[in-house]
């Protein structure tokens, strides 16, 4: 079992986002959950990352129940890249020791080896703030790139693609295939059309989770 | 200059009464000077006063307190309704913003950049803008008494001071640079620590407060340098300014009471000039420092104003541009 959920519940305040919601994703699954705006499922993958602590329920993300331990065995890629103001090879390393080959290993699977070879500074070109010199679709294939150095066991999506037009979205959809290549992977999303190849679609719908009719 | 027209372009009427005040001020104290000097040297003379001498005196410096009192109200009065127009602005422009807009910019450090530029313009007007008005007044005015009074002390005292106000100017510029570099070494900081609040879930699922945590402590260590080597140079070319400040004084004293000893200048008037002399060598010494004061507000005060500009605003401006 790679990740299980059970009977999980949250509110913000009075209002209840997640009413005991139970998931079992088995080890390199692929899971997408379909839900409109607002409907809880970045809240759901925040408590699968553990950024927010579950206070009712269960929660086990590759064998870890404590959110410090869960948060070492997820990789996570989101709506905006979420950059530092630093040169890449630190967005990718985020400070820790890492050998060059795996840093370009991680660079070139996210599809940014061309490019970054191109720069003046290479990997030790600077980001600017948010991401600020680089467009969408490279500022999020970095992102990529430290997800797939971190060499997470579970990888969480949310809605990567959504800011980006369609071509860009193509190229960042083929450089995910390697990164969630034989991981575990829950991805949310309101396109269906991004997750259509995966193994299981749940719809995430006034706090509850259902299977998908096909 | 031309966003400093837009911002009191309502209150014209209030601004022109200011300067008129300002004006008026300025002019009562130079007829107080005038008299001063005539009672001086009435008494030199052992002439005695002169009652009429005496009651001109005091009616000029009520006139002058009245004015100068006047002009300290219309003066906040502009100010105070200048930046409330501004804020308003501030406040509409905010309000009509698409919220799905504001979210995507950052909207809240946006603001917070603006509020801290509004906070720099609203001192600015409240502390210097009417004082700068009154400065170059009491310049110009002075200027030309001194002139009419004695052409010749007037050039031969401000002549060096022309030097120093190019020393001040060219020490001024090296202190700009100095602080710009570290504005931009306290920029790169706060954009750490930023970071730091912002990307908050990237950071912990990536543990990268480590990597965060030495980057802002370099940042820290940078703009401490920075800081030091600017209040160092700033320290060593303010203190030769200070130096160098007591010339048009000691020059006056020289040229001044060598004419006295030959008859060319009357004692009163000596009085008087080195009265007066701080109002044009003071401002023209520290000419630099004014201008930069007044382009670092002009500056603020158009990135808050084209920040602030609505659509309609906008358009209207390509309309009588061609752009």
């Amino acid at each position: 079992m790679s990740v299980l959920l059970r009977e999980i519940s949250f509110s913000y305040g009075e209002k209840k986002i997640l009413d005991k919601i139970s998931l079992t994703v088995r080890e390199k699954e692929h899971i997408g959950i379909l839900g409109v705006s607002g409907c809880g499922k970045s809240t759901l993958l925040k408590i699968l990352a553990g950024l927010y602590p579950v206070k009712e329920g269960f929660c086990e993300v590759a064998g870890e129940c404590a959110p410090e331990g869960i948060r070492k065995q997820v990789a996570m890629v989101m709506q905006t890249p979420g950059l530092f103001p630093l040169p890449i090879r630190e967005n990718i390393t985020c400070g820790h020791p890492m050998a060059e080959e795996k840093v370009w290993e991680a660079v070139r699977a996210a599809q940014l080896e061309e490019w970054v070879r191109e720069l003046p500074d290479g990997l030790d070109s600077l980001v600017g703030e948010r991401g600020g010199n680089l467009s969408g679709g490279q500022a999020q294939r970095i992102a990529i790139a430290r997800a797939i150095a971190k060499d997470a066991p579970v990888v969480l999506l949310d809605e990567p693609t959504s800011a980006l037009d369609g071509e860009m979205a193509e190229a960042l959809l083929r450089a995910m295939d390697r990164l969630t290549e034989g991981k575990t992977v829950i991805h949310v999303t309101h396109r269906e059309e991004t997750i259509q190849n995966y193994d299981r679609i749940l719809v995430l719908k006034e706090g509850k989770l259902f299977e998908k009719e096909s | 200059m031309t966003f400093v027209f837009k911002l009191f372009q309502n209150r014209k009427g209030t601004v022109l009464l200011t300067l008129l005040c300002c004006v008026g001020s300025v002019v009562s104290t130079l007829l107080w000077n005038k008299n001063l000097a005539v009672m001086i040297d009435g008494v030199q003379a052992g002439s005695g006063l002169e009652g009429s001498c005496v009651a001109w005196c005091v009616g000029f410096l009520v006139t002058a307190a009245l004015f100068q009192g006047a002009m300290q109200f219309f003066a906040g009065y502009a100010g105070e309704y200048a930046v409330h127009d501004l804020r308003m602005r501030l406040a509409r422009v905010t309000m009509r913003r698409d919220y799905a807009d504001l979210a995507k910019e950052n909207s809240a450090e946006l603001i917070s950049v603006q509020q801290n530029e509004m906070e720099d313009i609203n001192r600015y007007i409240s502390d210097n803008l009417f004082t700068l008005c009154t400065t170059v007044v009491n310049f110009v005015f002075n200027l030309v008494f001194l002139l009419t009074q004695n052409a010749k002390l007037t050039l031969l005292y401000l002549i060096p001071v022309a030097g120093m106000a190019v020393y001040t100017t060219l020490s001024g510029k090296v202190i700009y640079r100095y602080t710009k570099r570290e504005q931009e070494q306290q920029k790169k900081m706060n954009g750490v620590a930023g970071t730091l609040l912002s990307l908050f879930p990237v950071v912990r699922i990536y543990a990268a407060e480590g990597l965060l945590k030495e980057s802002y402590r370099s940042r820290i260590d940078g703009w401490k340098n920075a800081v030091v080597t600017q209040e160092k140079t700033k320290a060593r070319l303010m203190s030769v300014s200070g130096m160098l400040s007591c010339i048009p004084l000691v020059l006056l004293m020289l040229v001044g009471g060598r004419m006295v000893f030959k008859g060319t200048l009357s004692i009163g008037m000596l009085y008087v000039f080195i009265n007066l002399s701080g109002n044009v060598s003071g401002v023209m010494i520290n000419i630099s420092v004014h201008l930069a004061n007044f382009r670092r507000f002009c500056g603020n005060l158009e990135r808050v104003w084209e920040s602030m500009e609505t659509e309609g605003e906008r358009e209207h401006e390509c309309a009588v541009t061609g752009d």
